[in-house]
């Protein structure tokens, strides 16, 4: 009966993924910056935006439905379809 | 020693910065301070303690200060905020190539490393004289005041095995389940939520289950580790709870309403509201399992309403990974986070029962699971008409989420204990009049919420409009329940931001059900 | 696709739990001081500045493992 217990935790590990290679610089790319929606986090990345342009990226903003939510995989999918790289912020 | 035997070895290690961390980096200021240290080491924690709140001091005057962690990093930065360190965090994977590399035996361990990258001074344990002397050192570098750490008891405390020193064997030997302390053993996996459980054996797995529920079924994944809902899984966080057999059919149905979509059980369980899930219990079901609706209804002391409460909590915090502290931010939390489950009396309500309202038949036993926070007690002894009474059941919920936060879109759910309940029944309120009255008793100017934390609309609004506490009426939600004797009811606050919906489930005694 | 997470500093530990959970350990993250609610316009542009250049970088600098 000892150690003969069952446990709750699914035991699945998940593959790790390794990080998508990146661009040499964002001159000419097309960066996306996704809003959390969380207070603050639009102005906060107005000022990224300003600067990524300044950098000599092209921007687009988007955002989740609702910050309480995962990203939906349409948006995901979306993004990924219009842009060579993705700022996310602001989470507090 | 020579010179290359006192070179502080490159570490090994991950924190949050992006910088890689290098002796270089750490000492671009003067010194670094590596503190090596374990979740496990009291001494550690100690040590962690005492020098934390120096960190910044130190910093600020060119000696850096890193704690090298021998756990996962997420791990080491939550153990570094309970203790107050300060300081830069970093952890080291297994088999603690950096604790090797300094030749740690025990943890803690303290190096004090100049900027020609030489180990100058180490202390071994929480030894506040050696550590004042390695401090002394460091100041005679060229950095300006250091504070020292102050000297009070204890001024020396072994420390603890580092885990590169452990022979792999003994330390297999040592992870092993022990035969002696089968409720200390769930502590240290960790399958609790800081109370007893019971042990999750096959046997009480399985009697939890049945003959009506097929351990492999799935009811989908638990937020936010995305943990899969085997009913074998769900049978094991009822029996770790404390259920009986026959109240599984009920925390079924409550985990099947928890993970449905539109009641974002996910935003729910990592949010620094202090969200819970009330589970309300209506029809047959709550006399067949001997659940409370009387006197005590949203406190302890009945088993059923403890335990399956309880059982869903443990579905999140351990399947779901939804643990208060780690993933659950909930900034304070409450006490109905431990499991929070309500019969309603529907034979001393007045009114038609949650359910009945919901859409279901009387005769059927459903689970509704509403988010929220925890009971604001309403006393109401002095009120003789129904009118006084409304009124004040209202107002106290006037402040919910926030004193200026209106309107309020997210329910309020007001529990109406039975000698409030009277007062309606004799002047013949419905449900209705009443839900409608508490609406249009509370409003107030947009000028008057002005202040703090208010609304878009309070803000948009000319001063002189009435702005309501309330959305609509429907965010009033009503339930009877509580002990026969006392004017004491009760509103929960809501959780808000979530987009989620109040979701009801029949209790089936059989899942998957047969159709 | 390169990403990068901006979050204040006391959500760094969910960060790097919830990123292993959901199998992307080397997930790029970066922090901000806490909190950033009661901040001036003013403030929180100065605190994207102060995070810019690491943005830039973690889009662009290849993995170390």
């Amino acid at each position: 009966m000892a150690g003969d217990y069952v446990s709750p935790f699914d035991e699945r590990v998940r593959q790790a993924e390794s990080l998508a290679p990146r661009p040499v610089s964002l001159a000419g790319l097309r960066v996306t910056l996704l809003d959390i929606r969380k207070n603050r986090g639009a102005e906060f990345l107005d000022r990224i935006e300003t600067l990524l342009q300044a950098a000599g990226a092209t921007t687009a903003r988007t955002g989740k439905e609702i910050f309480s939510k995962p990203a939906a995989l349409s948006l995901i999918d979306q993004t990924t379809a219009v842009a060579d790289a993705v700022v996310e912020a602001l989470a507090d | 020693m020579t010179a290359d035997e006192l070179a502080a070895p490159e570490l090994d290690v991950a924190g949050i910065a992006p910088e890689p961390v290098t002796i270089a980096g750490l000492t671009r200021g003067g010194c670094a301070l590596l503190l090596f240290v374990s979740q496990e080491c009291p001494t550690s924690a100690l040590a962690l303690r005492n020098l934390g709140p120096l960190c910044a001091g130190w910093q600020a005057a060119g000696l850096s200060c890193t704690a090298v962690f021998e756990d996962p990093l997420e791990i080491a930065l939550r153990v570094a905020r309970v203790s107050g360190w300060t300081g830069t965090v970093v952890s080291q994977p297994a088999p603690y190539q950096a604790s090797q590399d300094y030749g740690l035996q025990s943890v803690p361990t303290a190096f004090l490393v100049d900027s020609a990258g030489r180990i100058l001074r180490r202390v071994t344990g929480w030894d506040q004289p050696a550590m004042a002397e390695l401090i002394e050192t460091a100041a005679g570098r060229g950095a300006a005041d250091l504070a020292r750490p102050e000297a009070r008891h204890p001024l020396r405390k072994p420390g603890c095995q580092s885990k590169a020193a452990l022979d792999p064997e003994i330390a297999a030997a040592m992870a092993a389940a022990s035969d002696t302390d089968e409720l200390e053993e769930m502590f240290e996996r960790g399958w609790t939520d800081g109370l007893p459980v019971i042990p999750p054996t096959t046997e009480r797995v399985e009697a939890m289950l049945g003959r009506g529920f097929d351990g492999d079924a799935s009811l989908g994944e638990v937020p936010p580790a995305m943990g899969e809902a085997t009913l074998g899984r769900v049978a094991v966080c009822a029996v770790l709870a404390g259920c009986r057999p026959e109240y599984f059919p009920v925390v079924v149905a409550a985990a099947r309403a928890a993970l449905d979509p539109a009641f974002n059980l996910h935003g729910q369980a990592v949010t620094t509201q202090p969200a819970g899930q009330l589970i309300v219990v209506s029809g047959p079901v709550r006399h067949a399992i001997g659940l409370n609706s009387g006197m005590g209804a949203l406190g302890p002391g009945n088993r059923a309403n403890l335990t399956i409460g309880r059982a869903l909590r443990l579905l999140v915090e351990l399947t779901g990974g939804g643990m208060p502290g780690a993933l659950d931010r909930s900034t304070l939390g409450h006490m109905g986070k431990v499991g929070f489950c309500v019969a309603e009396d529907e034979e001393v309500s007045p009114w038609e029962p949650l359910h009945v309202e919901r859409g279901f038949g009387a005769d059927q036993s459903v689970v509704t699971l509403i988010g929220c926070d925890a009971p604001l007690s309403i006393s109401d002894h002095r009120s003789r008409t129904p009118e006084d009474l409304a009124w004040t059941l209202a107002w106290a919920a006037a402040s919910q989420w926030s004193t200026n936060w209106w309107p309020l879109r997210e329910p309020s759910v007001f529990v109406i204990c039975p000698e409030h309940a009277a007062m309606f029944r004799e002047h013949g309120w419905t449900k209705q009049r009443l839900r409608e009255f508490m609406f249009e008793s509370v409003h107030k100017p947009a000028g008057e919420l002005r202040r703090g934390e208010t609304t878009p609309q309070v803000h948009a609004a000319d001063p002189g409009d009435e702005v309501p506490k309330w959305a609509s009426p429907e965010s009033i939600v009503l339930l009877v329940a509580g002990g026969e004797a006392g004017r004491y009811s009760a509103v929960l606050g809501p959780c808000t931001g979530m987009g989620f919906q109040i979701v009801s489930r029949e209790v089936e005694s059989r899942w998957p059900a047969t159709t | 696709m390169p990403a990068v997470g901006i979050a204040t500093t006391p959500f760094a530990d969910e960060a790097v739990e919830q990123a292993r959970l959901l199998g992307m350990p080397g997930c790029r993250m970066l922090y901000i001081p806490h909190p950033v609610q009661l901040l001036t316009e003013a403030e929180l542009a100065a605190l994207a500045d102060a995070v810019f250049p690491s943005v830039i970088a973690a889009l662009t600098e290849p993995g170390r493992r």
